[in-house]
């Protein structure tokens, strides 16, 4: 998935999963950014009795870097606490739950978010907000019978014009799973495969899960590195990078008294999510827990994953005959063909000149973070394939939440990009149409933040 | 998370108190030989006030390797690492 039980060890830590990572220029408030991150994969709704939450013992935290050196300048961490109301019941809810002071809801959980503004962790802190509840998960129409107004109700603004809201969603990131993980085949092109089948329309098998979100809504001016409107999308100051983490103390003592445990020691990274799909399948699969623990400053460490992608290499064995532009180019040395492209498009950003109008650039230091220009303005009429559609709004350019990140990294990696660096190359036709299959999401957005739809229901939902 | 650990500490407090009374450098005398030969013997490093422990709250010492004599005691979100071999000697002894 995009980063969904990404990695061995994450893989059985789901709530400091780190799914997907979303900013862009809000188009309900383009004075505001929106970054959402998403944690717990794929939440079956109707897991009772005991649903999700985020977890009292992860520090979860966006970071933001607007000044080039990958390096945090600006810090939002939320911290989550469940209030028990009543021990004594097995119920989430003793009945129905109509407002969020409701004393029929019994487990509930609420939240702090912090402002670390400065290099690093070390930075003065500055509490935006404490004690902010989360809406309920979405139960049926007998427990959470009004869920949409639950959930706005969670909505909460802070000093500022800062909007902040965590909690479940439903899962917004679309990917056809069951045909990628079967050894890398898209039903539209899987006669095409090296194992063939008949041709077949994409399936969304993230349909009928949620996520918890964590999603924050702030003032541009809030993030650029000299607090301007950033009007001028060549300006490198228009540019921040913005990346994701999941954190847990060093130290875990647990006894045997049903209590959750003593966690003691500095924060320990566990997860972290810049650009979709990288951890998924760039990083090889002894190097995925090491990079969840790593800093994005140090990403050179593993710059021949982003450069000479697995991926690449196994498309022209898995479709023999369909990528022979790619093959030839494969066929010369690793080292005389690094995908300049895909270095610029998730660890550098795009410089000056390549785009018309365009640039993300965040300097040399190769760092996997989203890089969002915040002088491009919302998309009037957007693509769901982003900079590849013509978009400049969309993903690379930071990443909406209907972006196709499957489709538009499938092309790139598949050689569509790699003109932009080197010329007489020629992208095979197939690059440019490679897609699962699927170009939405399988319910409606939401028009305005938090952006990810209301959760499906435990009572009535499908994956079907 | 900070209720959660002043909860516990009335009944838990693992190893609590250890950073106590450093200065007892005899205690190296008890620790197995196999650890004071390979590692050779670190004088323990004087407590100051701003190293004493908080009033309340857990304390996790760590010992990755006891032939290296280095202790990394946790405390809240902090973590010192100190090279002493007492202390550790002082530790395996405890353990039995």
């Amino acid at each position: 998935m995009s980063s969904h039980r990404e990695a061995p060890a994450i893989s059985k830590d789901p709530v400091a999963d780190n799914t997907d990572l979303y900013a862009f220029v809000s188009p309900d408030a383009p004075g505001t950014v929106t970054i959402l991150a998403n944690f717990i994969p794929l939440e079956e709704p109707a897991g009772g009795p005991n649903f999700f939450q985020f977890g009292d013992d992860v520090l979860y935290e966006i970071l933001i870097d607007n000044n080039g050196d990958s390096v945090e300048d600006i810090t939002y961490r939320f911290q989550f606490e469940t209030i028990t109301q009543n021990p004594n019941t097995f119920l989430y809810n003793t009945g129905p739950i109509t407002s969020l002071d409701s004393p029929a809801w019994n487990l509930r959980q609420s939240y702090s978010v912090t402002r670390i503004q400065g290099r690093g962790p070390s930075g003065p802190p500055t509490v935006l907000g404490s004690d902010l509840l989360s809406p309920p998960v979405r139960i049926g129409p007998r427990s959470t019978p009004n869920y949409p107004a639950l959930a706005n109700a969670s909505i909460h603004t802070l000093d500022g014009g800062i909007k902040v809201f965590a909690g479940q969603r439903d899962e917004g990131f679309y990917v056809d799973l069951g045909s990628i993980f079967d050894l890398g085949t898209l039903r539209p092109f899987q006669n095409l495969h090296l194992i063939p089948t008949p041709a077949a329309p994409g399936r969304d098998d993230t349909k009928g899960f949620n996520v918890h979100t964590i999603a924050i809504q702030v003032p541009r001016t809030d993030l650029t590195q000299d607090g301007s409107n950033a009007s001028d999308p060549m300006d490198p100051k228009s540019v921040i990078g913005v990346w994701a983490s999941a954190s847990r103390q060093k130290a875990l003592i647990r006894d045997n008294d049903g209590e959750p445990g003593n966690s003691a020691g500095p924060w320990i990274q566990v997860s972290r999510l810049g650009n979709p799909l990288i951890n998924e399948v760039v990083i090889p699969l002894g190097k995925k827990d090491f990079w969840n623990s790593q800093h994005p400053r140090d990403d050179q460490q593993f710059l021949q994953y982003y450069l000479d992608p697995e991926l690449q290499n196994l498309l022209p064995v898995l479709y023999p005959g369909v990528f022979p532009n790619l093959a030839a180019l494969l066929s010369q040395p690793p080292g005389s063909r690094p995908r300049a492209d895909l270095g610029a498009i998730l660890l550098t950003g795009i410089p000056q000149g390549i785009i018309p109008g365009f640039q993300n650039f965040t300097g040399a230091t190769p760092a996997d973070m989203l890089r969002l220009n915040v002088a491009i303005p919302p998309a009037a009429s957007p693509s769901r394939l982003g900079i590849l559609g013509g978009d400049l709004a969309g993903f690379p350019n930071g990443r909406r939440f209907f972006d196709d990140a499957v489709d538009i990294e499938l092309r790139a990696v598949a050689g569509a990009t790699y003109p932009l660096v080197a010329p007489s190359f020629t992208a095979d036709a197939a690059a440019g149409l490679l897609a699962d299959g699927l170009d939405t999401n399988d319910i409606p957005y939401l028009a305005s933040f938090p952006s990810l739809p209301h959760p499906h229901e435990g009572y009535e939902h499908s994956h079907d | 998370m900070a209720k959660r650990a002043e909860r516990g500490l009335s009944r838990r407090g693992f190893l609590k108190g250890t950073a106590v009374g450093l200065g007892a450098v005899g205690l190296a005398a008890a620790a197995p030989a196999w650890m004071v030969a390979s590692s050779g013997h670190t004088a323990p490093q004087a407590v100051s006030k701003e190293d004493a422990l908080p009033p309340s709250g857990s304390l996790v010492a760590f010992v990755r390797d006891a032939t290296k004599g280095e202790v990394v005691i946790m405390v809240g979100s902090k973590e010192v690492v100190r090279k002493d071999l007492a202390l550790v000697s002082h530790l395996a002894s405890a353990a039995g």
